[in-house]
């Protein structure tokens, strides 16, 4: 892929390592402040954070009110088919996971009930909040969307995506 | 004009799905001939069906152009239609008691198609010939020789057998079911009916009339209650009924001539409607290829725009990576402790799954997106430009649409209304004057059917009056066996000596088989075909020669199919190939067949000279060359499977097989 002669920028790789961070910024903890956001958790978020029609699809499952999308997310070339790669492709989540770590941003811990849970350390915290460009901000708003999923189980979340993208 | 008594066929219909097949006849002579495989054994073979003959094969060009069949004669000054299926054998005979042209405004009798189907209360056709012609109707002992046998009613089939040779039949060996004693013993039986000879003709004639006398009361008492009904009921009569019928077919036709007026005048009137349809038929062409347009600005919009913000997207995603690569830092730590297992982690294989591209070149994919962003912009709004002028086009388009259509609209309604309410009235007279016109025609019908009962009471007391004056005769002198077997012998032997065989001697009636010999040989063991074609034909021709002597009780019709079988015909055709017996008798020699004509021409002189009703219907190939057709007023129907100089190629005149077979 890399060798093709032209960019595609959305994969690049600063670009999705921001977005994980904002995503575990507002969603490592429970409204009443458990850390609670498995590797499996964070995936699903990832997913939704990147398709804005299917999280618009899961909020109205919910019966949670819509939020505006901007029409150049969903008025696209692609958009005409979905893709579900982001869902199922655990070593790409592995190397996002990997490399904030290794540069800090992140902490890891073992929940009570014996899986890794991450949130993000303090070098972590200020880099989300000196990002601001228009994306960034667009994504904080997508993320903020999702915050009622933090007491939701992951079967509850992986059940309302499978409705969503059926 | 009146004709003597007897039967006298007058034409054959064939009532086709394409058009009527109609076959004239004529007293006497009739020839019919032409090449092979043109219908003429058909018209024969019609003829013996209508006249209540067993089912027949017809030939594919017929089952394909025919229904049914008609067959107009006249039977003691009487004129009947015989009219029956051509498929369906056992269905009903219907006979109609008028000419061809008038079964329209008539009911038919019904009869039953054979003897064996009949009973007293339906009669057979069969029956109702017998009756008409006068004959008396007998029943016939299955086994003559035996005082107590089965009886059988005598058919006007085994009279046939005495009129009708067909193409078997003619020189056969097999003629008159010889060779059958069954049938033979039956036969003789007929022929004893035919010259008044049988033990019991007396007793039968008197049983006959006595029967006769019955049915023609009843019929009388059922005339006269009918006939009492009419007069109370003020029936309206048959005169009143063909003026009332024929004076709406009057108006009728009037009608019609002004519904045509009016259709002329209502076309002729709308030259500006064809005017107007084409300016129409402009806008609506324009309409369509300005549509098309619309739809293709429409297309490029949404192609573009997508594309637009696919790149307005990356353009986002390419400023965010710019940010995030200043915050983070260009060089990212790719090995050191994993902060769960304490292991050393090595991140080498990003590239697989993510971009990893330097600053720079981020920056001058930015500058071409903002490029190609520009020029993208300037296509849709190109796009968006035809897009408003093509609506504003197509509205002013649809206005005039509207406009040229509620035109014709108006024109149409003020021009043509007019018209159509002067139509709509000539239409419901039409149709109200052709339900009075069925009305009547039904009640005319009815009245039609009474006086056939009329005719039919009329035509059993003329049966009776003809049997008493038999019976009278019979009684004063019953013709011998003898007297009938000389006479006959003596006709035989005067008709075959003008066809002037060889070595003439011999000739007779045996008196016992009532079969013709000559040079006292039986017939059927003569060798030569040829000479048995002429004693067969001399013998059925002697047979119908004798009503010239002496009542018979046959019709005075023959029918021959093949004249000249086993004969040689023209001197230009000699190619025939005779066998051996007819070599030794010369009838190769077209001067038999010849005067195989001329004496069949003078048997029918003598009938015309007698005033006795005579018709012989002759079926070949050719007519010999030097006959004098003209001066003998000989009946001609000719056939050529050429159709050269417009001569019919067949009874089917119409039918070309490779036009209906494909």
């Amino acid at each position: 892929m890399s060798n093709l002669p032209f960019i595609q920028p959305k994969k690049e790789i600063y670009l999705n390592l921001c977005v994980i961070l904002i995503i575990i910024n507002h969603l490592a903890n429970t409204p009443k402040g458990k850390r609670n956001l498995t590797f499996e958790r964070l995936q699903n978020f990832y997913f939704l954070v990147n398709n804005p029609i299917i999280l618009n699809k899961v909020i109205l499952l919910a019966d949670r009110k819509e939020i505006d999308v901007k029409e150049s997310y969903f008025y696209k070339v692609d958009s005409i088919s979905l893709d579900v790669d982001d869902l199922y492709d655990k070593n790409k989540m592995k190397t996002l996971i990997q490399i904030i770590s290794l540069q800090g941003y992140i902490s890891i811990e073992i929940s009570p009930e014996g899986s890794f849970v991450f949130y993000l350390s303090d070098k972590g915290v200020s880099l989300v909040s000196s990002l601001d460009s228009e994306y960034f901000k667009e994504i904080n708003q997508l993320v903020e969307a999702l915050l009622f999923l933090r007491s939701q189980s992951i079967g509850k979340i992986v059940g309302f995506i499978r409705n969503a993208i059926r | 004009m009146e004709l003597p008594q007897g039967l006298l066929i007058k034409k054959l219909v064939l009532h086709g799905y394409r058009k009527n097949y109609t076959i004239p006849f004529k007293e006497g002579i009739n020839i019919i001939h032409g090449d092979a495989d043109t219908g003429k054994s058909s018209i024969l073979r019609f003829i013996y069906y209508l006249l209540g003959g067993k089912s027949i094969k017809f030939d594919e060009e017929i089952t394909s152009s025919v229904s049914y069949a008609v067959l107009e004669l006249v039977i003691n000054n009487n004129t009947y239609c015989i009219s029956r299926d051509i498929y369906n054998p056992s269905r009903d005979i219907e006979v109609y008691s008028c000419e061809y042209s008038e079964i329209q405004n008539n009911y038919p009798e019904k009869f039953k198609s054979s003897v064996a189907k009949s009973d007293s209360e339906n009669k057979s056709l069969s029956d109702f010939l017998i009756e008409s012609l006068g004959f008396s109707s007998i029943k016939l002992k299955q086994s003559p020789s035996k005082d107590v046998s089965e009886t059988a009613r005598l058919s006007f089939l085994d009279l046939f057998k005495y009129m009708y040779l067909n193409q078997d039949d003619v020189g056969s060996t097999h003629m008159l079911n010889m060779g059958n004693y069954i049938v033979e013993a039956k036969n003789r039986e007929v022929f004893k009916y035919i010259f008044n000879i049988l033990d019991s003709s007396i007793s039968e004639l008197e049983v006959d009339i006595s029967n006769k006398a019955k049915e023609k009361s009843e019929l009388s008492s059922k005339y006269i209650a009918v006939a009492e009904f009419f007069s109370q009921t003020e029936f309206v009569n048959s005169e009143d009924l063909n003026l009332e019928i024929d004076s709406f077919d009057l108006i009728s036709a009037e009608y019609e001539g002004k519904l045509k007026e009016i259709n002329s005048r209502m076309i002729g009137n709308n030259n500006w409607y064809v005017e107007l349809k084409d300016i129409l038929n402009t806008i609506n062409l324009q309409i369509e290829s300005y549509n098309l347009n619309k739809s293709e600005a429409i297309i490029n919009i949404d192609k573009f725009t997508r594309l637009f913000n696919d790149y307005k997207n990356d353009l986002e995603f390419l400023n965010s990576s710019l940010q995030a690569k200043q915050v983070i830092g260009t060089d990212l730590v790719r090995s050191g402790f994993c902060p769960i297992c304490d292991n050393t982690l090595h991140i080498e294989k990003i590239e697989e799954k993510f971009e990893v591209n330097g600053e720079v070149k981020i920056e001058s994919e930015i500058l071409s997106i903002r490029r190609r962003l520009r020029d993208l912009e300037d296509i849709i709004n190109e796009n968006n430009e035809i897009l408003r002028n093509t609506e504003s086009i197509l509205s002013a388009l649809y206005l005039e649409q509207e406009t040229a259509k509620s035109l014709i609209d108006e024109k149409l309604q003020n021009s043509i209304t007019p018209y159509l309410l002067e139509r709509d009235f000539i239409v419901g007279e039409i149709a109200q004057l052709k339900e009075k016109k069925d009305k009547l025609s039904k009640l005319l019908k009815i009245r039609n059917k009474h006086d056939e009962v009329g005719e039919k009471i009329e035509r059993i007391a003329l049966a009776i009056e003809k049997l008493k004056i038999k019976l009278t005769a019979l009684k004063e002198n019953t013709p011998s066996v003898d007297c009938v077997v000389n006479d006959l012998s003596s006709d035989l032997d005067l008709f075959i000596k003008k066809v002037k065989i060889y070595n003439h001697h011999g000739v007779e009636i045996d008196p016992k088989s009532f079969l013709p010999k000559v040079r006292n040989i039986e017939y059927r063991n003569i060798n030569s075909g040829g000479l048995r074609t002429i004693i067969s034909i001399s013998y059925l021709a002697a047979i119908l020669a004798q009503k010239l002597h002496k009542e018979t009780n046959l019709p005075g019709l023959l029918m021959i199919d093949t004249v000249g079988k086993f004969l040689g015909k023209t001197y230009k055709n000699l190619s025939y190939e005779a066998n051996e017996e007819d070599i030794k008798e010369g009838v190769s020699d077209p001067e038999k067949y010849k005067n195989l004509f001329n004496a069949l021409i003078d048997l029918s002189d003598s009938f015309k000279k007698q005033n006795v009703l005579c018709q012989i219907i002759l079926v070949d190939n050719d007519i010999p060359p030097d006959i004098d057709l003209l001066s003998n007023k000989v009946g001609i129907i000719s056939f050529s499977s050429s159709g050269a100089n417009g001569v019919p190629i067949g009874l089917i005149d119409d039918w070309n097989k490779r036009i209906i077979g494909s």
